[in-house]
């Protein structure tokens, strides 16, 4: 090789070298400016979620579209996409901008999407014309509609997200739904779509969101958007498009001829547990959420449970594991659920916004993923002429607030949240729409005495006596009859002269001893002459009362001016939006004015709103009748949001009266009724939809037509300084019995048995009797609390929560709450929170969608659901 | 070898050829050793002294020790604190055995001061309590107004057998590992 040669080819091994060394620095220059997102792809954001744009995609934006800074910035809240809207529907209704030369640079950007096939009779999007005044994607079917977003043609306005795709028939290799990863679309596709879908940092995959029009899921102002683009799948067919997979909106409108319409929710069963042993009920409650839609939620659900619950157990189950929630300040407890929430845990808080309604609130819910919430609770059941009543609250009913009140429950209709303008809402389903909650109920009755009939006149129920054992049965809920629109009541009657009052007590580990007391009258009492009465009839003809309820009440006061008696005396006052009375005074129990009576409560109709506070007044604020005893009678079904206003104006005015109500309706506010007998020392009584309002106001007749023990009051021999509550007990009355709790101070706590004393006047003599009670087995450190110390924390949170003195408000405040801390309850001023902490969702804190109910079985949607919000002053 | 003279131009055109390649080659290796940098931007500005951290979750596991003995009930006192924060218990979960994977209960007045005293027990036969060291429970937690990491404190109170004879039993707590994915919801 000569030296030239030789030259050559090492000058063509160095150029060679040059060369590579050139290639690897291009190389280099290539893989070290996205190397993060090649070695670690940012998480794909949950469909419906925002997720940030690539990084080439935003430089692409920057070049091409200057002049719009922000291509999805939302710059006024009037201006916003429309649901279902892509890119060019809302460049098309001016979303985006509204000048022309923008929008059109806009649309002739190549940002590498897949071009959508022009529906038939269009020409592509840019040439589709906007359909004038059309919102968003469900402005009729001039809007080209892209294969991704097929599904757009069905929004409505106000429509729902579908639940979660299922694999088709045709597509045996597509996997099932994979619970919860957190990749909204994503986890739903096959593995093979999956592996695209977790691709997000591709340009292509790149596509405006098309926003779940979940009630509240509007973006906020500057919010940018966007949204990984859906895995290329099989179009659903059209015809299944409710099931999951079908990417339908469900769209409740009215439909013709009445068909019902089924509502996709949160809340999909409730199974109940109760345990009635004596006269104590131990109740578990499931609520069991999920998530049927394709973006992360927050269920909220405002139900009810019986007026005198003593919650005391909170637990969440995530899967297989359960988490029990604490007991906390209720403020504090919000201000951690807030956090949980905004971290992407999941978390669950349960609050008491009057004591027989409870909000259920479970944060980050991934679609497809269940949570369960078992709450457990104690309370004493009534007794009434032999017979115990177990009674499970299942809906709340529509509440009237006054104007001007803003601290009340309000009624909105489904996806209308804010109408009424309360902080705390409940949304009603529409005549015609049905969601899918249902419940169960297993009732176990161990009883004290054997037991003879068992009915539920709410529902139907099937019923197991324990064979060999008198005492026991299980009583369950009909499968066909499983719609939570009603009160269950199931009532069991003993022997009338084997219940005697007794109680039972229980020492704790502080030393603390807690009891609980039923006062059952004397036999003899029933034999004695009763004095004359005043008797005042006050009829709610709100307009809840319309229909069948405002019937039932005009039967039972009609039957009741029929059963006074000479030397009686009576007034009949009604009142909705404000009172109005037979006559100016009390009229003579005579027939000619009972007849007149009559014809005036036949002449009543239901209407308006309930200003029980009217009806307080016209009946309590007249001259009191020294000669005879006034006896108030109510007749509602108590749906008003200003019970505290309520309660607080009886007692001013209640002097010698005694104040009865009768609770009207399937599903009453029977914690009102119940506060306002007990403020007025009288009793509750209720005339449900399968009720003969009859035969009931015959029971009251006959209870009252019988002396009272009257002046009631009990003491713990040797323990002056217990607490007993209600801190002013009823009136005792043939046929009914009080219950009683109470608490002796550790330092008074002898040995042995507690022994009551009970005195009290019949007919002006005066009365006296001594009753033992029972020493109850203690809670066995690990195992459940013992129910009676609940009992009486709840019994007293009761009393201060009610009666307590305007004054004394702060003061009372800190006190109810110590109380529930201490004894771990949830009351107004404490609230349980479960957080898991170990496991975070992803992306944002996703739309809250509270969980619509029935109006109650027999109440109007119409007259007591308002469809807009009211004139609010000052705003 | 004959190589070409230094002087000659050749020579002169193959260093710089030489040299401008393994300048490349140098850069490349360089440039692909160092992860990519951000442009460059002011060093973000050290957070003002009065903002608080953001509240964070973290979860402890209580274990408790029977040694050879089964374990059929057990109490433990627990209290979690942070320097110049606060640290609130949000959740109490079961332990890993199926004895006691129910969560345990707690007592509430405790709580209410940030103490948690738990307990539980198990019915079950000997054969079915853990017996070793097992988790007993989990205890979840929220942390505000400190980055530094939450001390614990345990006691141990009670345990006892199948049989009820109580015994002593060592207590230990430690950060929780994240469940297994077939329990996340």
């Amino acid at each position: 090789m000569t030296t030239a040669r030789r030259a050559r080819t090492f000058s063509a091994a160095l150029a060679l070298t040059a060369l590579l060394g050139a290639a690897a620095w291009f190389a280099a220059c290539e893989t070290t400016g996205p190397r993060a997102e090649k070695t670690e792809p940012p998480p794909a954001a949950p469909y419906g979620t925002r997720a940030p744009a690539p990084k080439d995609q935003q430089a692409q934006l920057a070049q091409q579209a200057a002049t719009p800074p922000e291509l999805f910035t939302l710059q006024d809240p009037a201006v916003r996409p429309g649901p279902g809207a892509t890119l060019d529907t809302n460049i098309r209704n001016g979303f985006i901008d509204n000048d022309p030369s923008v929008n059109e640079r806009i649309r002739n950007m190549d940002l590498g999407w897949p071009k959508a096939p022009p529906e038939p009779g269009t020409t592509g999007p840019a040439a589709a014309p906007a359909p004038p005044g059309g919102g968003g994607g469900s402005s009729g079917g001039a809007a080209p509609t892209p294969p991704e977003t097929k599904f757009r043609k069905e929004l409505p306005a106000t429509g729902r997200i579908a639940p979660p795709p299922a694999p088709k028939p045709a597509d045996p290799g597509a996997a099932p739904p994979v619970a919860g990863d957190g990749r909204g679309v994503a986890e739903r596709a096959p593995e093979a779509e999956q592996g695209r879908a977790r691709d997000a940092t591709r340009r292509d995959d790149v596509r405006p969101i098309r926003l779940p029009d979940i009630p509240g899921s509007r973006p906020a102002l500057d919010e940018e958007i966007w949204v990984i683009r859906r895995p290329d799948r099989p179009t659903p067919d059209p015809a299944r498009d409710d099931l999951p997979g079908s990417g339908s909106m469900v769209c409740p409108q009215p439909q013709p001829g009445g068909q019902t319409r089924h509502v996709p929710i949160p809340l999909k069963h409730t199974a109940v547990h109760a345990a009635v042993s004596g006269h104590i009920a131990a109740v578990e409650v499931v609520q069991q959420y999920h998530n049927p839609f394709a973006s992360k939620i927050e269920a909220v659900y405002v139900f009810p449970l019986p007026e005198n619950a003593a919650v005391s157990d909170f637990v969440m189950t995530i899967g297989a594991r359960r988490i029990r929630g604490v007991i906390r300040d209720r403020a504090e407890a919000e201000q951690i659920y807030a956090d949980a929430k905004a971290a992407g845990r999941v978390a669950s808080l349960m609050t008491q916004e009057r004591p027989n309604i409870f909000t259920q609130k479970v944060a980050n819910i991934e679609p497809g993923a269940a949570i369960d919430v078992a709450i457990t609770y104690y309370n004493t059941l009534a007794y009434n002429d032999g017979w115990f009543e177990f009674v499970l609250p299942m809906v709340v009913g529509p509440r009237y607030n006054p104007p001007g009140f803003y601290d009340g429950i309000g009624a909105a209709p489904d996806r209308g949240a804010g109408v009424s303008g309360q902080p705390v809402e409940v949304p009603y389903l529409r005549p015609n729409e049905r969601s899918g909650h249902d419940i169960s109920v297993a009732l176990t009755i161990d009883g004290a005495v054997p037991l003879g009939a068992i009915e539920s006149r709410s529902h139907a129920v099937n019923t197991e006596r324990s064979p060999g054992n008198p005492r026991r049965a299980t009583v369950t809920l009909s499968p066909l009859d499983r719609i939570p629109n009603r009160d269950l009541v199931v009532r069991w009657q003993v022997a009338g002269d084997s219940v005697r009052s007794g109680g039972q007590w229980v020492a704790e580990a502080s030393g603390d001893r807690f009891f609980n007391l039923l006062l059952v009258p004397p036999r003899d009492a029933a034999s004695l002459p009763r004095r004359p009465v005043e008797m005042v009839f006050v009829l709610d003809c709100s307009g809840s009362m319309s229909g069948r309820p405002i019937e039932q009440a005009v039967a039972a006061a009609e039957r009741g001016l029929r059963r006074l008696q000479p030397g009686d005396t009576f007034q009949v006052i009604n009142f909705s939006q404000s009172a109005s009375q037979l006559g100016p005074a009390p009229l003579a129990a005579t027939p000619a004015n009972i007849d007149h009576a009559v014809a005036y409560l036949r002449s009543l109709f239901a209407q308006g709103g309930t200003e029980m506070i009217n009806g307080i007044r016209a009946s309590l604020e007249f001259p009191h009748d020294p000669q005879r005893l006034r006896y108030v009678v109510f007749l509602t079904d108590g749906y008003i949001g200003n019970e505290a206003e309520i309660l607080a104006a009886i007692l001013p005015r209640l002097g010698n009266a005694r104040i009865f109500s009768f609770g009207v309706g399937s599903s009453t506010n029977r914690y009102l009724l119940d506060a306002m007998a007990r403020a007025g020392r009288g009793c509750v009584a209720h005339v449900a939809a399968g009720d003969n309002p009859v035969e009931i106001i015959d029971r009251f007749f006959d209870r009252v037509s019988r002396p009272a023990i009257t002046d009631l009051s009990v003491s713990v021999l040797g323990a002056d300084t217990a607490e007993i509550f209600p801190a002013t007990p009823p009136d005792l009355y043939v046929g009914r019995v009080v219950s009683l709790s109470g608490r002796i101070p550790a330092a008074q706590a002898a040995d042995g048995p507690v022994r009551v004393l009970v005195r009290g006047s019949v007919n002006g003599r005066p009365y006296q009797s001594v009753v033992e009670l029972d020493a109850a087995p203690t809670a066995r450190p690990g195992g459940p609390p013992a129910p009676l110390p609940r009992i009486w924390a709840r019994h007293k949170i009761a009393d201060l929560a009610d009666y307590a003195p305007a004054a004394r408000a702060a003061a009372v405040g800190e006190e109810l709450k110590s109380v529930a801390l201490r004894f771990g309850l949830l009351s107004g001023a404490t609230a349980f929170i479960a957080v898991d902490s170990l496991t975070q969702t992803m992306g944002t804190q996703g739309t809250t969608v509270p969980v619509p109910v029935p109006v109650p079985d027999g109440v109007r949607y119409d007259t007591t659901v308002p469809e807009s919000a009211p004139a609010r002053p000052g705003l | 070898m004959n190589l070409p003279r230094l002087d000659s131009p050749l020579a002169r055109n193959v260093l710089a050829l030489v040299a401008l390649g393994v300048a490349l080659a140098l850069s490349a290796v360089l440039a692909s050793a160092q992860p990519a940098q951000p442009p460059a931007s002011p060093a973000p500005a050290a957070a003002p002294a009065t903002v608080p951290p953001p509240p964070r979750f973290e979860a402890i596991d209580v274990f408790v020790d029977s040694a050879n003995r089964p374990l059929a009930a057990w109490q433990v006192e627990l209290m979690a604190s942070v320097p110049g924060g606060e640290v609130r218990i949000v959740g109490i979960e079961g332990g890993q055995h199926p004895a006691f994977n129910r969560p345990p209960y707690y007592d509430p007045a405790a709580i209410a001061q940030n103490r948690a005293i738990l307990a539980a027990l198990s019915i079950e036969p000997a054969p079915n309590l853990p017996t070793g060291r097992t988790r007993v429970a989990r205890v979840h937690l929220h942390i505000t107004g400190s980055r530094a990491p939450v001390a614990v404190s345990l006691a141990f109170i009670d345990a006892a057998d199948h049989a009820a004879a109580r015994f002593v039993a060592p207590v230990s707590v430690q950060p929780a590992d994240a469940p297994p994915p077939e329990n996340r919801p």
